[in-house]
């Protein structure tokens, strides 16, 4: 078997795809090395010297003292702010500084060491994220890459030793158990603990775990949560038990406050709490699951909530009642973003933010009792403004931004019609569980590096393709071919033009008979149809045309 | 009967390097085993667990056994498509004896089948047989409490499947006819394109998909190329 003559339709543009592949990886290479460096030597520069900062006047100490202030509320409703002066964020706070305690009326009731606080404070859940294994980095562990090829292993211990591990397995969604001194034990899946696979169940596409040792074990227990249901997994006593279930859409995150012995940072917790799993489903309504004694409860938030999304509605539950601490900004009063955003120069997209950064804004922190039908009363409510910042962006930003949008010019055509396809910056946007990276990755890089259609992008395409026209004329081999061409470098501008010179970048003679440039592709001149001429026959050639066979 | 010659022949040529690398893959993959099975540490390995404490869930995942062993098989795979790709289409080229292969009764395409299935054999039948005995050995429940992951067996294939990416982009660079600053080098950086895009996916069948479309657009290219070139 021998290739035919047609093989080269296949060859050709599986050729000129490769060719544009590696010439596309090329250049983006050189962009984002091209951006970074500016970044970075406009990071270094020298910097111009600034004024010196003004010392606050007693209004701006008392906003910021406000404004950097936790907003703690007692179980009766009472709010507090409670500041550590000199320091400003949550996480410097120590519990041997000095710790002042005001009222909603800025009165100080209390000064002391913070550890001898008098006050009991109502326990905020924390979203404990860095303990939270979630969907996105379990995909992580299964890439094929070398050096990653990771296992989650339970493991059930007696005392110091491990005597079983129970392995996850992904494409069954379930545990199989080892004994130590090896053998199968069995299976662990939505149906409990089984002898099988099929008896034990699948327990449904992965979604997040979070994992802790109980008081008098130091075997894990599970908070497994799949894209539906929450299961807490027992390894030591064997038992699954299906905690919750969402009737009808995702689950999006969990937060839990006292459950086994999974806690939160920081504040000391009030005597009396019950555990609680605050479960948010992505249709933005709230679940509340509690121990002690169990219930279940949906909470009726307003549906205007809905518009904020983030760590603004936190839930605990005490002897006293379920509460909800939500703290949020009220954006209505600001402008919103204008339409053409994108398409503004720097100069003015950069004074639009900072005019928004300039304003102050409204931060409100509410505090609201829930009932055991989901109903919630507002208990009490504290407002403060937080003043608008003022001085100019960065000048490294500016000319990183600048530097961008100049390298931008230079990106294929097809990246503003990809983002410009329905659906995808939704994708580009969509961090939940199950996306995949590379393919949110790829589109973040089109947002950030993509031409927007712009002055200069076209005048370069342009540029590009007549250039692309001038050399591919005297070259062309077929007119679809050369139409080809030419609509390829439009759509790839810089790189696809290198493509093309890659590819067809042939020398050209001199037609002997019309005097115009021609390739040598093909054997008649692209201008006057005439055929190349033919070599004279030398005195020691060998083979030579017989019309003009030398006499013997 | 002339396709089994040739390929009897190209195997000869082949076999140092394949031993080779089955050997060094044995051996020191062989060797690393036998060290983590002497020192099996899952009845200790957990020994920072407190009792009424938040678990990190990074002190639950845990390497396999065969991790060491799947990197040393994943450069020695890749390692092995230089060589092979080098040997069979390099050195023709650089001891002029293209004419004395290629001027026989045969066709081009049979002789490039020959090569092909020869490198094709080296890599799933001598590292793939080295594979397989790396993986039973550490799942003997003797050596090792708990047994390796399937997953990393599989991982093992698709880095064998790459090293024939690598082969099949030395033969394309060996066989282009441009100027190495030029286009001559793309069969490599395509085969190096090949290879980070399918180790950074996270379903192994999406992997063995990129692998296929890189090696199906590597051998059409290849094929064109031998059939068509002038020696």
């Amino acid at each position: 078997m021998e290739p035919t003559n047609n093989s080269k339709y296949i060859a050709t543009p599986v050729k000129v795809l490769m060719t544009i592949l590696i010439v596309l990886t090329v250049v983006i290479m050189l962009q984002t090395i091209i951006v970074e460096m500016a970044m970075t030597f406009a990071r270094t520069s020298r910097q111009p010297l600034t004024e010196q900062a003004k010392e606050p006047t007693e209004e701006e100490k008392r906003l910021s003292r406000i404004q950097y202030s936790l907003k703690q509320c007692l179980p009766d409703g009472t709010i507090h702010l409670v500041h550590q002066p000199g320091r400003k964020y949550y996480y410097q706070w120590e519990e041997s500084s000095t710790q002042q305690i005001y009222d909603v009326n800025e009165h100080l009731v209390w000064e002391g060491i913070a550890k001898d606080c008098p006050y009991k404070y109502i326990s905020q859940p924390m979203n404990i994220y860095g303990n939270w294994f979630q969907a996105r980095e379990m995909r992580s562990m299964h890439h094929a890459s070398p050096d990653v090829c990771r296992t989650l292993d339970i493991p059930v211990r007696s005392g110091n030793s491990t005597v079983e591990i129970w392995r996850y397995i992904p494409w069954r969604q379930s545990f199989i158990g080892y004994k130590t001194g090896g053998g199968i034990i069995g299976y662990a899946g939505a149906s409990g603990f089984a002898n099988s696979a099929s008896q034990a169940g699948a327990f449904g596409k992965f979604g997040s775990f979070i994992a802790w040792c109980p008081k008098d074990s130091t075997t894990p227990k599970l908070l497994w949560q799949t894209s539906r249901r929450i299961y807490e997994i027992n390894f030591e006593e064997s038992k699954v038990e299906l905690v919750f279930e969402s009737p009808d859409v995702d689950i999006e995150s969990l937060r839990v406050n006292k459950w086994g012995s999974l806690k939160p940072r920081g504040v000391e917790s009030v005597e009396g709490y019950r555990p609680l799993l605050h479960c948010h489903t992505i249709d933005a309504k709230d679940y509340l699951i509690m121990r002690d004694p169990g219930q279940t409860v949906a909470v009726k938030t307003p549906e205007d909530w809905s518009r904020w999304r983030g760590e603004y509605g936190q839930f605990s539950a005490t002897e006293q009642g379920i509460f909800l601490y939500r703290h949020w900004v009220d954006m209505d009063a600001l402008p919103a973003m204008p339409e053409n955003f994108a398409s503004l120069s720097l100069q003015a997209q950069d004074d639009w933010l900072r005019d928004q950064e300039a304003r102050p804004k409204k931060h409100w922190a509410d505090v609201y009792k829930v009932d055991d039908g989901g109903n919630i009363a507002l208990l009490n409510r504290y407002g403060w403004t937080v003043p608008g910042r003022t001085g100019r962006t960065p000048r490294w930003m500016y000319t990183w931004l600048r530097t961008r949008r100049c390298v931008s010019q230079f990106s294929p055509a097809l990246y503003d019609l990809i983002w410009h396809i329905p659906g995808v910056r939704m994708s580009r946007s969509d961090y939940r569980g199950h996306r995949n990276e590379i393919y949110r990755e790829v589109l973040i890089f089109i947002e950030q590096f993509r031409s927007g259609a712009g002055f200069w992008s076209f005048v370069l395409g342009a540029l590009m393709v007549g250039f692309t026209g001038w050399h591919g004329w005297p070259r062309r081999r077929s007119r679809a071919v050369f139409i080809f061409w030419l609509v390829f470098v439009g759509l790839f501008n810089l790189a696809g033009l290198l493509t093309y010179l890659a590819l067809n970048h042939t020398p050209v003679i001199k037609c002997p008979i019309c005097g115009n440039r021609r390739g040598l592709g093909q054997p008649q001149c692209v201008r006057c149809r005439r055929d190349l001429p033919a070599p004279k026959p030398g005195k020691l050639d060998l083979i030579f045309d017989t019309q003009i066979a030398p006499a013997t | 009967m002339k396709f089994f010659m040739l390929l009897r022949k190209e195997l000869r040529e082949s076999l140092p390097w394949v031993l080779l690398a089955a050997i060094v893959l044995f051996a020191i993959g062989g060797l690393m085993l036998r060290e983590l099975a002497r020192f099996d540490r899952v009845t200790r390995r957990y020994s920072q667990l407190s009792a009424g404490e938040t678990v990190s869930p990074y002190m639950l995942t845990q390497d396999s056994a065969l991790t060491a062993s799947a990197a040393l098989l994943f450069t020695v795979s890749l390692g092995l498509g230089l060589v092979l790709g080098v040997r069979h289409f390099w050195i023709p080229h650089f001891t002029r004896t293209w004419p004395f292969l290629l001027h026989r009764s045969v066709s081009r395409i049979t002789v490039l089948a020959s090569k092909l299935t020869a490198a094709t054999i080296g890599f799933f039948v001598f590292l793939g047989t080295v594979w397989i005995a790396l993986y039973w050995y550490a799942s003997r429940p003797e050596m090792f409490s708990v047994p390796a992951p399937m997953k990393v067996f599989v991982n093992g294939w698709l880095f064998i499947v790459l090293g024939l990416v690598a082969y099949l982009g030395t033969v394309l660079t060996g066989l282009s006819c441009a100027k190495w600053y030029t286009t001559k080098i793309f069969g490599l950086a395509f085969a190096t394109l090949i290879l980070f895009a399918a180790i950074f996916q996270s379903a192994i069948l999406r992997a063995f998909m990129v692998i296929a479309i890189g090696i199906v657009i590597l051998l059409v290219q290849v094929i064109e190329k031998f059939c068509k070139r002038e020696y």
